[in-house]
C-alpha cells in the first residue's frame, strides 16, 4: 500500500515556514532585482538556507523537498535545490555544496580521463563538483579540471556549458540505476518547484480576472474566460496529484506521468496566463512574463513530455 | 449482507442499515475491493432516493420506502430532466395541481435510466409558474403503477441505451408522497445534485461502465495485437505516444481520486480537487475509446455482422456511447462553470 497522498502535520508546518521564509526573504521582487543586475545566482540567499539547515531537507526525503520546492517555485527563487536533490541520492549537498550533474551530455573515457561536452548544465556555477556519467560507470570532476561556459538564459538561472578535454575524472560507485535515480531525484524537485510556478501564474492571473474591468463588468464574467480558467485550475490540480505521487513513489513510470504533466501544464497555464493579462502581460513592468520564462526552461530540463512518454511507454512493454 | 446492514452500510439500524460512520464505510468498501467482490447494493433507491428520504423525508415515508431499499425490493428512477429542461433544470414543466388530497400530474421527464423497468419515480413537477422557477418546484415519490403514466426506451446512438422517456397524463398522486414542503422540492433536490455529479465522474474516471465484453481491453494490448512491435516498441511511433500519454492520464486520474480519498480518511474536507472528477473523467474515457476505434482503423467500423469480431464490435459502440459522457449527470459545459463560480470563485 503507497503512502497516503496527503501531507503530514510536519510537512504542513514546513511548508509554513518555508513561506514564512519566502515572504520575508524572496519575493518575487527579489528575483526581479536579480535578473536586473544580471544575476543568474543568489549566493546569499542559498548561504541563508543553508544555515537554517534545508542542505539536509533532501536528506529528508523527497516529499519534504517537494513541499518547498513548490513554496520556492511560487516566487521563482534562485537556488541549487534540484542539483541538492540529485546529490542527496549520492548522501552529499547537506552542506551546501552541491554536485552539477551533466544529465544531458556526450562523453568518452579513456582510462581515468573524460572527453566530452553537455548544454546547459544546471548550477554549475554553484556547484562544488561536476557528476556525468560514461561507459555505465558514475565519475566526479573537479570543475577547475573542466571549461565551464556560464550561460544567460531566458529564465535568469545557473546553467552552463561545460566542455572537458581529458580531465581526470573519480569513479563515484553507482552504475546506471543510480544514475537514473539521481536523474529522477532531481525530475521530483523540479516538477514540485513547475506546481509552485503554475500555481502562482494561476492565482495572479485569476486575481486579474477579478479585478479587470471591461464593458462595465469583470472580465471574470465572461463564460469563455471562466471555461479557460477551470481547464487551468484542472491542469494545476492533476500535477499536484503527479507531484505528491512522485515524490512518495519515485519510480520511473510514476516520475514520467508527473514529469509529462507538469511540462503540458505549466506551458499551458503560463501562455494562457500571458494572454488572460491581456497588454500588460506582454510588458517587462509586469512579473507574469518571468514565469513564461521559467516556464519554458524548465520543462526543457531534465526530459520534454515526448522523452517521458517514450520512457513510460519502454517500462510498460510498449 | 442484509441481516448485518450491509446493503445500506451507512443507514441507521432501524432502517436495516448498519449505522457505520463514512470511514468505516471506506474501509468497508477497499476490503470489497480486496476480496473481489461487488457491492451488495447499487442503484438509485439506496445512492439517491434513499439520502434524500434520510435528510428530508416523514417518519411515515422513511418507515415505508427505506426497508424496501434496504431489503432490495423495489426499483427507483429519477424523473428529473425534460425535453426542455435538461442543463436548466429549474425551468421544467411537468404540471401537479392539488385537487383534494391528491395532486394532478400531467407533462413528460426523460433521460429517465431503467424507467421501463423501475417500481417507482421521484420526480421534480411544477406546482406554482409565478415567481422566482427555482421556488415553484416540488419533489414528490409516484408508484408507476398508477394509471397514466407510460415509459418508452430512448435507441442511442450506439444502438441501445437504459434511458426512457415517460409520460404523465393525469395522473394522481396522495399529497402525503411529497418530499418536505410543497414548492420546496428544488432546495430537495439540489442537496445531491453535486452528489451524483461527484459519483458519475469517479465511476467514469475509474474505468467507466462498458460492455462486459469489454471488461479486460485495454488499449496497450490491442495496439501491440494491431499494429505489433518492432526492437520492443509499438511500429506505429505516434500511436506509441499518444496510447502512452492515455494510459498516463488515466493513472493520473486514478491517483487523483486517491488523494481525494486519502484527504477524507485522515479527517480533512473534501479539497477542490473533486471538483473536477466529471469533467477530467470523462474526456479521458472519450478519448480512450476514440483511440480504440483509431487503433482498430478499418476493423473499428463494423455496427454488426459477422466479419468484425464481437470485441471490435464492442468496442465501437462503447466509442458511441462514451460520446454521452460529458452529456449526461450534468454536461462538462455546466461542470465548468461551476467550479468557475463555487470553486475559483469568478464573478456572475
Amino acid at each position: 500500500m503507497n503512502p497516503h497522498l496527503v501531507l503530514t502535520e510536519d510537512q504542513t508546518l514546513l511548508a509554513e515556514s518555508a513561506t514564512e521564509f519566502a515572504n520575508a526573504e524572496a519575493p518575487l521582487s527579489r528575483f526581479r532585482a536579480q535578473r536586473d543586475a544580471g544575476h543568474t545566482r543568489d549566493p546569499e540567499l542559498w548561504g541563508q538556507l543553508v544555515d537554517l539547515g534545508w542542505g539536509g531537507l533532501a536528506l529528508m526525503g523527497l516529499p519534504e523537498l517537494a513541499v518547498v520546492m513548490e513554496v520556492l517555485g511560487r516566487t521563482l527563487v534562485q537556488t541549487p535545490l534540484i542539483s541538492l536533490a540529485a546529490s542527496a541520492v549520492l548522501e552529499e549537498g547537506e552542506d551546501g555544496a552541491v554536485l552539477a550533474f551533466a544529465f544531458d551530455g556526450r562523453f568518452t573515457r579513456d582510462g581515468d580521463r573524460i572527453h566530452g561536452v553537455a548544454r546547459g548544465v544546471l548550477d554549475a556555477g554553484s556547484a562544488s563538483a561536476l557528476a556525468v556519467f560514461v561507459d555505465d560507470q558514475m565519475f566526479r570532476l573537479d570543475l577547475a579540471d573542466v571549461n565551464v561556459s556560464p550561460l544567460t538564459r531566458i529564465d535568469f538561472r545557473d546553467a552552463a556549458d561545460i566542455r572537458i578535454e581529458g580531465a581526470t575524472a573519480t569513479p563515484i560507485p553507482g552504475r546506471v540505476e543510480t544514475w537514473s535515480r539521481c536523474r529522477d531525484a532531481a525530475t521530483v524537485a523540479q516538477c514540485a518547484e513547475m506546481l509552485g510556478t503554475m500555481s502562482a501564474a494561476f492565482e495572479m492571473t485569476l486575481a486579474y480576472l477579478k479585478e479587470r474591468e471591461q464593458f462595465g463588468v469583470k472580465i471574470g464574467s465572461f463564460q469563455a474566460l471562466q471555461h479557460r480558467a477551470v481547464d487551468l485550475f484542472t491542469e494545476i490540480e492533476l500535477s499536484r496529484t503527479g507531484v505528491m505521487a512522485a515524490a512518495r513513489d519515485p519510480r520511473p513510470t510514476t516520475v514520467s506521468l508527473a514529469k509529462a504533466r507538469c511540462n503540458d501544464a505549466l506551458m499551458k497555464t503560463c501562455n494562457e496566463a500571458v494572454q488572460l493579462h491581456g497588454g500588460i502581460g506582454m510588458t517587462d513592468e509586469h512579473d507574469i512574463g518571468f514565469f513564461l520564462k521559467r516556464a519554458r526552461v524548465a520543462s526543457r530540463t531534465l526530459g520534454t513530455s515526448a522523452w517521458h512518454r517514450d520512457r513510460y511507454a519502454r517500462e510498460r512493454g510498449y | 449482507m442484509l441481516a448485518k446492514g450491509y446493503t445500506a452500510p451507512t443507514w441507521p439500524k432501524a432502517y436495516g442499515g448498519a449505522e457505520l460512520s463514512m470511514a468505516e464505510y471506506r474501509i468497508f468498501k477497499e476490503e470489497l475491493t480486496r476480496l473481489g467482490l461487488p457491492l451488495p447494493l447499487v442503484g438509485f433507491g439506496l445512492v439517491m432516493i434513499g439520502p434524500i428520504l434520510l435528510a428530508a423525508g416523514s417518519d411515515a415515508q422513511k418507515q415505508e420506502h427505506l426497508p424496501k431499499i434496504v431489503r432490495g425490493e423495489i426499483r427507483w428512477c429519477q424523473g428529473y430532466s425534460e425535453p426542455n429542461a435538461g442543463s436548466d433544470l429549474a425551468s421544467l414543466g411537468t404540471r401537479a395541481v392539488v385537487d383534494g388530497q391528491e395532486l394532478v400530474v400531467n407533462g413528460q421527464k426523460i433521460w429517465t435510466s431503467h424507467a421501463d423497468k423501475a417500481d417507482w419515480i421521484f420526480c421534480l413537477v411544477r406546482t406554482r409558474t409565478e415567481g422566482k422557477k427555482q421556488a415553484g418546484i416540488t419533489f414528490v415519490l409516484i408508484d408507476m403503477e398508477t394509471p397514466g403514466i407510460s415509459t418508452r426506451p430512448i435507441e442511442l446512438i450506439s444502438g441501445a441505451s437504459p434511458f426512457c422517456e415517460v409520460f404523465f397524463e393525469d395522473v394522481r398522486v396522495p399529497m402525503s408522497h411529497i418530499i418536505g414542503e410543497m414548492h420546496d422540492g428544488w432546495r430537495v433536490a439540489k442537496a445531491l445534485l453535486a452528489h451524483e455529479r461527484g459519483m458519475v465522474g469517479e465511476s467514469v474516471a475509474a474505468g467507466g461502465a462498458r460492455a462486459p465484453i469489454l471488461s479486460t481491453f485495454n488499449l496497450r494490448d490491442y495496439a501491440i495485437e494491431k499494429v505489433g512491435l518492432s526492437n520492443g516498441e509499438l511500429s506505429d511511433p505516434l500511436l506509441r505516444h499518444q496510447i502512452a500519454q492515455s494510459e498516463m492520464d488515466q493513472e493520473l486520474m486514478r491517483l487523483t481520486i486517491r488523494r481525494a480519498n486519502d484527504r477524507l480518511r485522515v479527517g480533512h474536507q473534501p479539497g477542490p480537487e473533486s471538483s473536477i472528477f466529471k469533467i477530467v473523467g470523462t474526456e479521458l474515457n472519450m478519448r480512450r475509446w476514440q483511440l480504440a476505434v483509431e487503433i482498430g482503423g478499418l476493423d473499428g467500423l463494423g455496427w454488426e455482422g459477422p466479419e468484425y469480431t464481437d470485441i471490435e464490435l464492442a468496442m465501437t459502440r462503447q466509442w458511441l456511447r462514451s460520446r454521452g459522457n460529458a452529456i449526461e449527470g450534468g454536461t462538462s459545459e455546466v461542470q465548468r462553470n461551476i467550479v468557475a463560480r463555487h470553486v475559483l470563485g469568478l464573478p456572475k
